[in-house]
């Protein structure tokens, strides 16, 4: 469903990554870890054609969406949870996850938001409060919701851990579980572990830019070198 | 009792027309970032436009229609020119669409002729109701009515509508929405459209209190900027409170002091900005993205400097080879270079936009000939307190600018510009008012043509000299940091805000160098001096020598004297240079001296 080849790209004229390559198969999840600068957001924001390839193809459903504009990429079915969340603030909850809405690709729409307050009630108790004065787990599942929305195919989360406490965290792992159930690919990029192996099944390491490891969970089980090395754990 | 309330109707009456203009101006910068210099125009067409359709289709046919037909008018804009230019440099846009300001200006000009046109008053309203025994007219009533009623509509378009609850998003980060599936295109454009519309709907309701006029675009700018600079940008509601306010300031300052209602606005502006920057209801904006590197002065070079030792000898010898009138032409060159040199080093250097630069020359102008003629000191101090003058007006409006972001400083100048341009003429004890003050003349020993040309050489050469340095050196560079780089910028320790006012003061005190010099020049001072068009020339000379190029100023002067000199015979010479703006930030941003070093890199290149 999503073949990444071989792309680059930076800020300015600084490279951030180089060489990034991955595939990800309808209703698979593939988890990016890596220490802070080691370029996951960048990867995504390039995915996402937020930031600009410099080199190399994104191809996805068939189709090269690498440089289109981000609003076309999302109509192809992809949903974006950036790492800030960037809810709008001055925007009630329920007009937050309105701003999202939109049919998936293939037409069909059956994420509503009573549907996206079923997976959160956590937001359902506060749907006409201002986005700003959420916490910052609510506003996660706020992100996450805005994006389901859009019906995507496929989910970009970008560290959706940051920044919270350890019962939210697994709370919000449970509802990954769940999306992936329901057949929703995930593109997640994290440096907790825990959460990322409850989203996803493969992985890729990122150092410095580029990717140093790829295979599953299991195997990487097996390597605590490369996890020590690589993830400074 | 029953007199003061209905001068407070009276006030809000002439609210309404304020709010639908300055709503949709601050609708329109609330999703696309850019500041609509071009507004007024659309309220004056609106105005235009009614008076036209209701000579055949009556009033009541005609407001509607004229706002629908303004806000095409908008969305046309937005699809020619501005959509172009979301990516550009914030100078740029502002540029733009100043440039469609003198372009409707001259198309009105041509459509409409230059008399003033009263339309017909509403038929069913055109009597008055008693309230407390005074005469309210009907149709002031209605007005009221009007903006409330548009008011609510607002509201109930941005709390009840997907649309509504897009803008708002946009407003707050438009990046984000983009990247959940929403085209901008289509938001802007209907942004446009209705911003549009809006301003026009104001212009139209105008038809049976003015007569539709070729004044009305600026007057009308200059107060809603006023207004939506108190109210908060990008706030309706904002918006509503501030044209409240201001309405009923001009409502009973004119009982008090009629002179001073344009001024009384802008003190209360100031009062607001001191106690709350971002306006009564606004927010910090989210700024603009910007370059990441620092970009180096461009310098002159070997052919440069011999080119200007060149230009300074010619400059010397001239007056033994040529007769009056080039002399007179080049002494006018000078001046103006000086004032384009100021508004360069600002705008260049410093990436802070002046559009009202004229008010600092004014300012000069008119110092200088009151001391003169008011005071009896001798041209010498007139000429040095001159530029000391203009130093302070340009603290004065700097002072709030550099607190806000950029697009502040350029409403915020042209709002000054138009202020005190409204002031030269209406007070008349000081000014003259419109037949200005005359019998200035230079000291006897700078007066002749060829001893004030060598005066003005020699003050004129310097003040660009001193400026240019100014932009090489540390202050210069300081002052690029914190245009390209301002997070690192203060992350190094340095105050933008301050360099920023200081750029500004010596912007300001060159043009009133000018200013003073060219008083004497003329021998007399006449409103013009301060108005929209003197700042717009300075404009183009800067944008048309190039904005980083050192010897812009200079190229750009005497370029656009030389095509003054040829075209504005031309009956539609406003649109020509609105147009030439135009032009400029679409496809030459570097103007002369940039187009001119792209074409020969590009050549050297083909033949190496
Ligand atoms: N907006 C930016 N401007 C300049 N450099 C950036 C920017 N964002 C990230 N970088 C740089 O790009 C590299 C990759 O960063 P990023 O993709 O954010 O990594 P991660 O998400 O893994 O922490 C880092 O070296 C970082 O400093
Ligand atoms: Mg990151």
């Amino acid at each position: 469903m999503l073949d990444v080849q071989s792309i680059q790209s930076g800020y300015g004229k600084a490279l951030a990554i180089d060489d990034v390559s991955f595939q990800l198969e309808a209703s698979e999840s593939l988890a990016i870890l890596g220490r802070n600068g080691a370029g996951k957001t960048t990867t995504l924001k390039t995915v996402m054609g937020m930031t600009p390839a410099w080199q190399g193809r994104i191809v996805f459903k068939g189709d090269d969406i690498v440089n289109l504009s981000s609003d076309t990429i999302a109509r192809a079915g992809i949903g974006y949870v950036p790492e800030e969340r960037r809810i709008f603030e001055s925007l009630s909850v329920t007009e937050n996850l309105l701003t999202g809405e939109k049919a998936g690709a293939s037409g069909a729409a059956p994420w509503t938001v009573e549907r996206v307050f079923e997976l959160f009630p956590e937001i359902a108790r506060r749907s006409m409060a201002p986005a700003g004065t959420l916490s910052g787990g609510e506003r996660q599942m706020l992100a996450v919701g805005r994006a389901l929305m859009g019906n995507p195919d496929l989910l970009l989360l970008d560290e959706p851990s940051e920044g919270l406490a350890p019962v939210v965290v697994n709370r919000l792992g449970d509802a990954l579980a769940e999306l992936r159930k329901s057949g929703i690919a995930i593109l997640i990029s994290e440096q907790n572990r825990r959460l990322a192996r409850l989203a996803a099944e493969n992985v890729v390491i990122m150092e410095t830019g580029r990717i140093a490891y790829r295979g599953t969970f299991t195997d990487l089980d097996k390597n605590p070198e490369i996890t020590a090395r690589l993830l400074g754990v | 009792m029953g007199f003061y309330f209905a001068q407070f109707l009276t006030g809000l009456a002439s609210a309404s027309s304020l709010f639908l203009v300055a709503a949709g101006l601050s609708i329109i910068f609330g999703v696309t970032r850019i500041v609509n210099f071009a507004h007024g125009s659309l309220f004056m067409l609106g105005a235009f436009i009614a008076y036209s359709i209701s000579q055949k289709f009556g009033f009541w046919l005609a407001v509607p229609l004229a706002a629908l037909s303004v806000g095409a008018v908008g969305w046309a804009m937005e699809r020619t020119v501005l959509s172009r230019l979301y990516g550009a440099p914030e100078l740029f846009q502002l540029v733009a669409t100043f440039g469609l300001v003198l372009i409707v200006q001259d198309a009105a000009l041509w459509i409409w002729g230059p008399t003033d046109l009263l339309g017909p008053r509403a038929p069913g309203l055109t009597g008055v109701v008693r309230i407390f025994d005074q005469p309210i007219p009907e149709y002031d009533l209605f007005l009221i009515a009007v903006g409330v009623s548009v008011l609510a509509a607002i509201w109930w378009m941005f709390t009840r509508t997907r649309f509504g609850i897009l803008v708002r998003a946009a407003t707050e980060d438009r990046e984000m929405l983009q990247a959940l599936g929403v085209r901008p295109a289509r938001l802007f454009q209907a942004t446009f459209f209705i911003g549009a519309a809006l301003a026009g709907l104001g212009g139209a309701l105008e038809m049976p209190r003015q007569p539709a006029s070729l004044l009305m675009d600026l007057n009308i700018i200059a107060e809603a900027f006023v207004v939506v600079v108190i109210g908060g940008m990008g706030s309706v509601t904002g918006a509503f409170l501030a044209a409240l306010l201001i309405a009923e300031l001009n409502a009973f300052g004119i009982l008090i002091l009629p002179e001073i209602t344009l001024v009384a606005a802008f003190a209360a502006m100031a009062v607001v900005l001191v106690i709350r920057p971002y306006g009564l209801l606004g927010r910090p904006a989210t700024s603009a993205p910007h370059a990441v590197e620092i970009q180096p002065p461009q310098t002159l070079g070997q052919t440069g400097r011999i080119t200007a030792l060149g230009l300074v000898i010619a400059l010397v010898v001239l007056p033994f080879v040529a007769g009056d009138f080039v002399i007179v032409l080049t002494a006018d060159i000078m001046i103006f270079a000086l004032f384009a040199a100021g508004l360069h080093f600002m705008m260049g250097t410093g990436g802070l936009v002046s559009f009202g630069h004229a008010a600092f020359f004014g300012i000069g102008a008119y110092a200088a000939a009151l001391l003169v003629n008011n005071a009896g000191l001798g041209m010498e101090i007139a000429l040095f307190l001159a530029p000391v003058f203009a130093a302070i007006g340009a603290a004065v409006v700097g002072w709030f600018a550099v607190r806000l972001s950029g697009v502040y400083l350029a409403m915020l100048t042209l709002a000054a510009a138009q202020i005190l341009w409204s002031a030269s003429v209406q007070w008349q004890d000081v000014t003259g008012g419109d037949d200005g003050i005359l019998g200035i003349w230079p000291a006897a020993w700078a007066s002749g043509t060829t001893a004030y040309y060598y005066l003005t050489f020699a003050l004129t050469t310097s003040g660009i000299v001193s400026l240019m340095m100014l932009a090489r050196g540390r202050f210069g560079i300081l002052l690029r940091a914190g245009r390209d780089a301002p997070a690192r910028a203060q992350a190094l320790g340095i105050d933008i805000k301050l360099r920023n006012w200081t750029a500004i003061v010596i912007a300001g005190s060159a043009a009133g160098l000018a200013g003073g010099i060219f008083a004497f020049s003329k021998g007399s001072v006449f409103p013009d001096t301060l108005a929209i068009p003197n700042s717009v020339d300075a404009l183009v000379m800067v944008l048309l020598g190039g904005l980083h190029a050192p010897a812009g100023p200079i190229l750009g002067a005497g370029v656009f004297a030389l095509l003054e000199d040829s075209l504005s015979r031309l009956p539609y010479w406003r649109a020509l240079l609105g147009a030439a703006v135009v032009g400029i930030a679409l496809f030459a941003p570097g103007g002369i001296a940039g187009s001119l070093s792209k074409w020969l890199r590009r050549r050297r290149e083909g033949t190496a």
